[in-house]
């Protein structure tokens, strides 16, 4: 990918939790980098740092959540970028939603549940000035035609919508401001596995007629599969591994990818799987060297002392010694 | 009394209201369950959506809801027909419950040792102490976590643990039949295999059987020996896991196992759309009626019975109606 592509460049970012005198160390020097039209997944399991990186990257940092160091560098209009950690409160605000999306983890179900749907609409255009109503309901009605939506939706509370339904307004509100980048936690959790499918189609219209951005949030590695473009890998804080989505799940050379990976069961496969031996670590005490090196099985002397620095395999990176020459 | 099927259910039906009282409307939740299972032990798996009943279907065999019709056999006892006493003392012994929620299952200011100890007395009705120690370090042996774990209390181990723990509790009692609600959708991935294993040896070395339910037809693949797929309250296919799998029959089956967000083959073709709502569950004929690409005049008008076919799998759909004699 090249530089002037990349809509979103993330450099050295770190954020701790301060609990109780204890720092959590959460999000601990993650890099990476989104182009212009794609889907990035990040994966990784519960309480590894995802939902962290999304908040400091969308700069929502409230205690106990504190920002240290780091860059978050967004593209604005071509070739013109900001680091959203150098700019005041005022530019913050006028770049949040129209640049750059956040739909946080179960938005569904914090729907303002005593408005109707095209009331939520006109909001996000009246935190932007004074608004025609009757052109912006036109310009939603023809942007979720565009989509495939039902208008109908416009004239609906929330509870009257399905899961998918309502998860699906919530992307369509998330973009209406055509941003470049989207910030998804999570959409289809909370779905069923026949809702979650029109979700992503959802998404991945969006990315081909916009050529939008979208982190896509998920601790399951199937829907980055069906997904997403790139994946990261995320363990305890930092990023492992990234790549193509496809050549991650062909040859994982991360040793955490691979258990990762390895631990899903697959129809018509095996019925003999072990899963990962030990637990993820405790954040406010990581492990030295590689955070990964008690349940790695193929951990060697160096792992437990030094950490890994991130070593380039053609376009992956890989945090691991054995990539090491 | 060894030879009674350890489950056996018939014509199960609960029927709940919504709405208000006068003019709400009832619908069934459980709609003519019928099950066996027989002595030998197995893992009998029910897939479903959320709301599609099993749920329901899981707490009246446990005893904490009443059926509205149809019978629940326990090794040859209706539990139902028992008094409310003697079902609350007979049927711990014999069947245990491991709920989706493990932190929900333990009292979050006692420890683990006399949280369990306190079921060997009470359920199991052991009275000596050291007996009843015994027995609890035997089952965190079982579930192969260390002995260590009973002296701390649930809300320092992890959610793997703990779920590791709500399985020990559920073994003190030598129970005959396990039912397991969800077990592993809070668990993440690189752990899920190790309890799924616990599972497994427990049949094969324990003798115990499991009702495991799930919306998770991944995990219901590496797991079952049989899967019954529940919609709207009903059985629509039932048989050999690997015969499903294989070959789903019904319709609703076959759009389950194709939504499947796969690790190894992407998604083909459209997410179908529709809605759900409670007329589904209202409706004369078919209720996957108005979602099936198949749909003929008769399957809005009549309901179509299970029908056995050749390799044992029973599906309720008119497309596999034998000709009339």
């Amino acid at each position: 990918m090249s530089r002037n592509s990349e809509v979103l460049r993330v450099k050295g970012l770190f954020a701790y939790y301060d609990v109780g005198g204890l720092s959590v160390r959460a999000v601990d020097g993650v890099d990476l980098s989104v182009g212009q039209g794609e889907i990035f997944g990040l994966a990784g399991e519960s309480g590894c740092g995802k939902t962290t990186l999304m908040r400091v990257i969308y700069r929502d940092i409230t205690p106990p959540l504190r920002f240290l160091s780091g860059e978050v560098r967004l593209r604005v209009r071509d070739g013109e970028e900001v680091d959203l950690y150098k700019l005041d409160q005022q530019s913050l605000m006028k770049i949040r939603t129209k640049v750059i999306s956040y739909i946080p983890q179960g938005s569904m179900s914090v729907m303002n549940p005593t408005s109707r749907i095209k009331n939520q609409f006109l909001e996000i255009f009246q935190k932007y000035g004074r608004v025609n109503k009757e052109e912006v309901l036109r310009q939603v009605k023809e942007k979720l035609q565009e989509l495939g939506l039902s208008e109908r939706v416009l004239n609906s509370y929330p509870h009257q919508l399905s899961g998918g339904m309502r998860q699906r307004t919530v992307i369509s509100l998330a973009t209406i401001l055509n941003p470049s980048l989207v910030l998804a936690d999570e959409p289809t959790s909370a779905l069923d596995v026949v809702y979650q499918r029109g979700v992503v189609e959802l998404i991945q219209k969006i990315r081909e007629m916009y050529r939008t951005s979208f982190i896509l949030v998920s601790h399951d590695m199937g829907l980055h599969y069906q997904a997403t473009d790139r994946i990261a890998i995320m363990y305890a804080g930092k990023i492992v591994e990234t790549g193509r989505t496809e050549d991650v799940f062909k040859k994982p050379l991360h040793p955490y990818s691979e258990g990762l990976i390895n631990s899903i069961p697959r129809i018509g496969g095996l019925k003999q799987l072990e899963g990962l031996a030990g637990l993820p670590p405790n954040l406010v005490n990581p492990p030295a060297g590689c955070r990964f090196h008690p349940r790695c099985p193929y951990r060697m002397e160096k792992c437990s002392i030094e950490e890994p620095p991130v070593f380039r395999v053609g376009d992956r990176t890989v945090a691991c010694w054995l990539l090491e020459r | 009394m060894q030879h009674d099927n350890v489950l056996e259910i018939r014509d199960l039906v609960k029927v709940y209201k919504s709405g208000g009282i006068v003019f709400g409307k009832k619908f069934k939740a459980v709609d003519n369950v019928s099950m066996t299972l027989s002595n030998s032990p197995e893992i009998f798996t029910i897939v479903g959506e959320s709301g599609c009943g099993k749920t329901t279907l899981a707490r009246m065999v446990l005893g904490l809801i009443e059926p509205t019709s149809g019978s629940i056999r326990i090794l040859g006892r209706d539990i139902w027909k028992l008094s409310a006493g003697e079902r609350y003392r007979w049927l711990p012994k014999h069947v245990q419950p491991v709920f989706q929620n493990p932190f929900e299952s333990f009292n979050p200011l006692r420890k683990v040792s006399t949280y369990l100890i306190h079921t060997a007395k009470k359920v199991a009705g052991v009275e000596d102490d050291g007996e009843a120690a015994e027995i609890v370090s035997k089952a965190l042996e079982e579930v192969r976590l260390p002995p260590e774990v009973a002296d701390r209390t649930a809300f320092e181990l992890s959610g793997g643990q703990v779920q590791r723990l709500s399985i020990a509790r559920a073994l003190i009692s030598r129970p005959r039949l396990i039912v397991a609600d969800e077990p592993v959708s809070m668990i993440d991935a690189s752990l899920r295999m190790g309890i799924l294993n616990i599972f497994k040896r427990l049949k094969e070395e324990r003798g115990i059987s499991f009702v495991y339910i799930t919306h998770d037809l991944a995990t219901a693949y590496y797991i079952s020996d049989r899967i019954a797929v529940m919609y709207k309250g009903s059985f629509v296919e039932a048989g050999e896991a690997d015969a499903i799998f294989r070959e789903p029959l019904h319709p609703y089956t076959q759009l389950l196992i194709e939504s499947i967000p796969r690790i190894d083959k992407k998604w083909v073709g459209k997410a179908p759309v529709y809605t759900t709502d409670i007329e589904a569950y209202l409706a004369a004929g078919c209720k996957f009626a108005d979602r099936c690409p198949f749909a003929m005049e008769k399957c809005r008008r009549e309901s179509p019975p299970l029908i056995r076919l050749s390799n044992g799998v029973s599906v309720a759909c008119w497309l596999y109606e034998k000709p009339s004699e």
